[in-house]
Parts: C-alpha cells; structure tokens; sequence
C-alpha cells in the first residue's frame, strides 16, 4: 500500500499531458468541423460593413415593395450592383452570400415584373452571370447561390436554352439537396 | 409471509378499522334521517380492513371464480377474434399475402438508385423530376422559401462573429497604445 501510495502522484503527473494533449485535440478538432467547407473573411470588417450596410438596404426594399414602388426597389439593388463587392479572400463565403442575396433578389424582381424598367433576358443573364461570379462553386452551401443559379435558369429558359436551363435548376436543386439533408442531420430525431 | 403479515387481533386494530365503527356510523345516518351518504366512506374502510386482515376465499367461492374464467375464455374462443385467427385457412392466407408483399416490395420499387439515400435527396428529387422546368423553378423558389430565414439568422450570427472579434482587436490595441494597460478615451 505504501509503494502505490508513493506511485500515484507520479503517474498522474505523467498522465497530465497526454490527458491535456487529448483535450487540445479534441478541441481543434471540433472547430476544424465547425469551420469546415467555409472560409472565413481575412478582412471582417469588411464583412461587418457590408451587413450593415445591406441590412438597411434590404429593409428599404422591402419598404418600398410593400409600398408598389418596383421601380424604386429595382434601383436600390441596381445601385447596390454598383458598389465594390469584396472578393471571397477578403470577405469569405459570407461576402458572397450576401452579394448572392442582392442578385437575387434583383433578379427576382425583374422577372416578376418585366414592364417595370425593362431590360431584354441577355442583359438578365449577364445580370446573374455577374452575381454568381467565376466561384460561385466553390461557396459553401447556401440559399442564395442556389436561388440565383435556378434565377440563372429560369433566365436561361427565356432564351429557350432549356437544356442550360435544366442544368442550372439541377445544381441549384443539388445544392438544396445538401441544404436539406444538413437540415434533417442538424434536427432532433 | 413476513410475522407482520398474520392478522391482528381486534384489540390490536385502530378504532376506525372497528367494525363497530361502521355500526355506529350507520346508526348515526339514521338519527339524522338518511342525510349524506357514507357509501364512499365505507368502500375506503372495508378496504382498509381487507387490506389490514385479508379474508380468503373458500374452496366453494374459489371454484366458482374459476370457472366464470374459464367460460370467460370459451365464449372469447368461439366468438373474438382469437377464433378467426385459429382458422387454418387464415394462417395459410396470411403467410401467403406476407411473402405475396414482399415481393411486390422487392421487384416493384427495385433497388434503391445509387446516390439517393437521404431523405433530404429523396424530397428533392420527387419535387422535381415529375415536373417540367417551370415547375422545378417554382420548387426551388419554394425551397428558398423555407431555408431563406434560416441562412439569414447565420449570416447574421456570422458578422456578429465579425463585430465581437473587432471589438477585440480594438480593445487590445487601446491597450497597447496606451502602454501603461489603460484604455485611451474608453474601450467600447
């Protein structure tokens, strides 16, 4: 008894990296899962700028909606198109979420009301062209990449490139896939 | 049984167990002309005393019990449905329909296809292969319908996110400025 006695405070000095070096693991590990797939803004000011600046924007859109003044809202977001948007370096997969979310509800506009300051269904297609951008595939999951991709199409469609079309609104369908089997994986059995 | 288990003996038991107690409590009734029931009352007590001196039954009452069961089960046997179920035809004929469903299961739906195995998969190919592209524009808008206030609440907690980490980075650099670890004008 009194060789273990000497013994434990030994053993559990030995064991307290190992225990410590499991734990260091553990942790990384789950922000490596949590962070997986997203890329996180080098810049979050930006980030933090353009939310705020497109929170405020996207209310007086829908102000203006709610009011019947489409042309009003279609020109809000056409200025928005205007500004600099940061690339997905600096603001990450969630600048390009919110540039997405722009887009498409520019675009959304437009085809429901096409009398309302029109423009011909190639200058719609550049519109979304411009909005998804050459990394579109590359953004983590989410709804406005796929609303805007299956906008694409339904562009796509106008210009009777149905088979363009079908492919656009399968990724987009694709991408919902994933978003919904994250939605059943993520919610209580 | 347990020594505590035997029956007490009357001078033993509480005044309430007493079957005089019943005696008096009808008496009682009566005086005051049948008024209130004592009924609940006593169904209470004769457990209590049932509960405190179990009486068992004799081998007549016994007999009896048993064999109200046992006509119990004859009538169930020839008139419920374990009658129908002791059919031998119906047994055969469930057998039959079983290997019957398993079939259809098997050679009708066939092999699920390759890459479809999640529910989430499964919604969103029914929405969309019956229906022309109009349609499945209209799917994916109503996708968008439902995972919309979802995404949004997560950009949201992302420039948050954002916004705490600058409060941060301008926290540590007040305090640097300063050089004596104080806040120059105040930190947010």
């Amino acid at each position: 008894m009194t060789v273990s006695r000497t013994n434990e405070p030994r053993r559990g000095r030995s064991l307290l990296p190992v225990v410590l070096g499991m734990m260091l693991g553990a942790l990384a590990m789950l922000v490596g899962l949590a962070q997986a797939g997203r890329l996180s803004p080098r810049k979050p000011e930006v980030v933090v700028a353009l939310g705020q600046l497109l929170e405020a924007e996207h209310r007086r859109v829908s102000l203006l909606v709610e009011r019947g003044d489409i042309a009003g809202a279609i020109e809000v977001l056409e200025a928005l198109r205007k500004q600099p948007w940061p690339d997905r370096e600096t603001g990450g997969d969630v600048g390009k979420q919110l540039r997405h979310d722009v887009y498409g509800r520019l675009l959304r506009l437009r085809l429901d009301h096409p009398k309302v300051l029109p423009v011909g269904p190639a200058a719609l297609l550049e519109l979304a062209d411009e909005g998804l951008g050459s990394d579109a595939l590359d953004v983590d999951t989410n709804p406005f990449t796929a609303r805007l991709t299956a906008l694409r199409g339904e562009v796509l469609e106008q210009l009777d490139r149905d088979d363009d079309a079908l492919t656009a609104y399968e990724a987009a369908l694709e991408m919902n896939r994933v978003l919904l089997e994250r939605e059943l994986q993520e919610s209580p059995p | 049984m347990p020594a505590d288990d035997t029956p007490a003996t009357e001078a033993s038991r509480g005044p309430v167990l007493d079957p005089q107690w019943e005696v008096a409590l009808r008496l009682g009734q009566e005086a005051e002309g049948e008024q209130g029931s004592v009924e609940d009352e006593l169904a209470v007590l004769h457990l209590l005393r049932h509960a405190r001196a179990p009486q068992p039954l004799d081998d007549a009452a016994f007999d009896r019990v048993w064999g109200e069961v046992d006509d119990a089960r004859r009538a169930s046997a020839t008139t419920g449905w374990r009658a129908w179920v002791r059919k031998p035809w119906l047994l055969g004929g469930a057998a039959v329909a079983a290997a019957a469903a398993v079939l259809v299961v098997v050679v009708v739906t066939g092999p699920e296809q390759p890459g479809i195995s999640v529910p989430g998969e499964r919604i969103a190919q029914r929405d969309a292969l019956p229906e022309g592209p109009g349609g499945m524009a209209a799917t994916i808008e109503a996708q968008f319908a439902m995972l919309e206030p979802g995404a949004r609440a997560q950009v949201e907690r992302s420039i948050d996110e954002g916004r705490s980490s600058l409060r941060d980075e301008l926290v540590a650099t007040a305090i640097h400025t300063s050089g004596d670890g104080r806040t120059m004008g105040g930190a947010p």
